[in-house]
């Protein structure tokens, strides 16, 4: 076994896999993505598309974007407005580096310039208006994950995995057909897993940090915010993990869940029917065995 | 944590359509298998008697064909994948031999007098080989023998996709050459000849388009020539109280347009293929297949196929279910197979799958007559076949 550790979109990366070219593969993707689509790299494809902002003429974008743009879209309509791309400018009001919370004006200002449904968006035409930006920090770790086993397997990788910070796709099983064990990690010490998984195909991603918030007297303010009210749930999960047939569709479903809160996040979990485990503040472990 | 059991969600069913499109979910359009897989199956084909009213020869029973074929694949190295066909078929019967007008003038069929008794083997096989940008190339080699008939056959096929991976390109080709020897020629049957040959070159060109997460569509155009004796030795034909060979050209163009589409319907766990062929050759006969399959999975382990088929052809310009006067071109044939006819097949398939095996079973019913073709038929080709096919196999992935 081939085992590749590298840095990359934030986070400590790990691909195990058979066959050494499948590796370099697979490593190659997850930094063509990562250039892509990084907000601070000014030649990015991402920083491209938000220095277009206001100008009459928006931006073109490759097909590949366009992909992106059109499965960004169809979550935030299947989410109810819940994951949006758009929300990362509410982190220029929030600092949680330094413990403060905005007033509600300051919120309330910043979310005009938030909302999927304010872009025009006419494949492969992009419209965003003034002050707006796209953030694909929401999705595209898990995307490359995906897309780093499509290119390990396409280099002829038949067993392994890639891990980008926590977030899991399988290649393929180990080489004697058995599933990966594969740690759900706990949101208040994310060095410990709270449950080990087999995970022989797919993929598993997890959200949440509880050591990212913001307390105010008895006030938590998890890290994770509302796209449609600017202001994190009440009732806010301290970590979620999902596992679904790929790595973007258990981020979607675990960035979503965080955004909803217990209430919300709850309902939308089951609605998918995807097995999960969501930790709340009180350290209370939901498994989310959908019912038969 | 546990697999769900439950359909999944609406939402989790329109983001996984969504999903779909994006570049990392799409697999190459030639993927190697890399499983190693054998399948064996055995069929009965059936063919129906002939009314008594229809025959003016003593059987009215007609074709049986027990059918064994034999399957396997496997990869092999990094690139290349292999595979064999292996087909053993054994014939009984008595076949239409020539159509002659009886006191009215109404056609009936006469019957091959003894029962014919053959056994065939077809040998086929195909070597893949896969490159990282998803280019397969295969070159296929076989071999069929009969009694009385011996053909080889070569062909080459090259599959590509787009970079975008959503379109996928063949192209082929075949040779074939193929030697009859017919029995009882020259002695019995003067009239018959001793050994005759033909050859055939085909050429295929298709596409194939990812329309979107759940529907693929595929169409292709295929062009074949036929060369040398493309009569039937074992066929007479009625020509003014004259008992002739069968006649036909010593050459045939033939072309042929398939286009089939394939949508997945995710809500009810089914596939539906819908398939639409054109043909035309340069002897006049051109038809129709329209043909609808519904693979219906129930549960993880069973698969249902009901399907409908239906096809209509027009006749070629040298037929006649017999002949009241010569032609000046000399070709003559009353073979029910270039009259014109329509046909309805109605099939009912089924796959059980148990981890690595899979059984599967299937049965089928096919009826033409005249009746069924899409223009009006005034004379029903009285030797139109009906037949049944059961098959039951089992396929073993390793």
């Amino acid at each position: 076994m081939e085992v590749v550790d590298f840095h990359a979109m934030g986070c400590p990366c790990r691909i195990t896999v058979d066959v050494p070219a499948a590796a370099e593969a697979a490593r190659a993707v997850v930094e063509r993505l990562e250039l892509r689509y990084s907000r601070y790299q000014a030649d990015s494809e991402l920083s491209r598309i938000n220095r277009s902002a206001g100008t009459p003429e928006g931006c073109v974008v490759d097909a590949e974007t366009a992909e992106l743009l059109n499965f960004a879209s169809a979550a935030h309509a299947q989410s109810g407005g819940r994951f949006d791309i758009t929300s990362g400018v509410l982190r220029g009001v929030w600092d949680f580096r330094n413990g403060v919370v905005p007033d509600h004006d300051q919120v309330h200002a910043c979310l005009e310039r938030v909302g999927w449904q304010r872009v025009r968006w006419e494949a492969p035409g992009l419209w965003l208006p003034r002050g707006m930006e796209l953030d694909f920090g929401g999705f595209v770790k898990e995307y490359a994950a995906d897309a780093a086993v499509a290119a390990a397997r396409a280099a002829g990788g038949r067993h392994g995995l890639v891990d980008l910070g926590g977030d899991l796709a399988v290649i393929g099983p180990n080489p004697d057909g058995s599933p990966w064990r594969v740690g759900i990690r706990d949101p208040f010490a994310p060095d410990r897993a709270i449950a080990t998984i087999d995970l022989a195909s797919g993929g598993l991603a997890s959200s949440g940090n509880y050591e990212r918030c913001i307390r105010v007297g008895g006030r938590v303010y998890g890290h994770v915010l509302d796209p449609r009210t600017g202001w994190p749930p009440e009732d806010g999960y301290a970590g979620v993990s999902a596992r679904a047939d790929s790595c973007l569709l258990a981020g979607i479903a675990t960035t979503v869940a965080m955004v909803g809160g217990e209430t919300e996040g709850q309902a939308w979990l089951d609605e998918l029917g995807l097995p999960y485990v969501a930790v709340t503040r009180e350290r209370r472990v939901i498994m989310g065995a959908p019912p038969a | 944590m546990s697999d769900s059991k439950h359909p999944a969600g609406k939402a989790l069913q329109a983001l996984t359509a969504a999903a779909m499109s994006l570049p990392a979910y799409q697999v190459a359009a030639a993927t190697r298998d890399d499983t190693t897989r054998v399948s064996v199956r055995t069929a009965l084909y059936d063919e129906a008697s002939l009314d008594d009213d229809q025959v003016a020869s003593a059987t009215t029973e007609r074709y049986d064909i027990e059918i064994g074929q034999f399957r396997a694949s496997t990869p092999l190295g990094e690139r290349f994948s292999v595979a064999l066909d292996v087909a053993y078929e054994t014939m009984s019967g008595a076949s239409p031999w020539f159509v002659q007008p009886d006191a009215d003038g109404r056609p009936v069929q006469v019957m091959s007098g003894a029962t014919i008794d053959d056994a065939r083997t077809d040998v086929l096989l195909s070597v893949s080989r896969y490159s990282d940008s998803g280019r397969r190339v295969s070159v296929s080699v076989g071999q069929s023998t009969e009694d009385d008939y011996e053909s080889q056959n070569l062909g080459v096929e090259v599959e590509w996709e787009d970079a975008d991976k959503m379109t996928a390109y063949t192209v082929g080709g075949g040779y074939s050459t193929d030697t009859i020897t017919p029995t009882d020629a020259q002695t019995r049957f003067p009239s018959r000849p001793d050994e005759e040959d033909k050859q055939s070159l085909t050429l295929l060109g298709g596409v194939s388009r990812i329309l979107d997460a759940k529907t693929v569509i595929q169409t292709a155009l295929s062009v074949s020539y036929l060369d040398g004796y493309l009569s039937d030795p074992y066929k007479l034909v009625f020509v003014d109280d004259d008992i002739r060979q069968d006649t036909r050209p010593d050459g045939r163009w033939t072309g042929a347009w398939t286009t089939r589409l394939r949508r997945r319907f995710v809500g009810v766990g089914a596939t539906a293929h819908l398939d639409y062929r054109l043909y035309g050759d340069d002897w006049e006969v051109v038809s129709h297949t329209l043909s609808l399959s519904w693979y219906q999975d129930i549960g993880d382990r069973i698969t249902v196929t009901p399907s409908l088929r239906y096809y209509s052809q027009s006749q070629a310009f040298f037929y006649r279910p017999f002949f009241r006067s010569t032609r000046g071109d000399n070709l003559y044939s009353s073979d029910y197979r270039l009259s014109p006819y329509g046909a309805v097949t109605l099939g009912l398939a089924g796959e059980y799958r148990f981890e690595k095996l899979s059984l599967t079973g299937s049965i089928e019913q096919y009826e033409s007559s005249g009746d069924y073709a899409l223009g009006s038929v005034v004379t029903e080709n009285p030797g139109l076949v009906d037949f049944t096919l059961v098959a039951v196999g089992l396929k073993y992935a390793f």
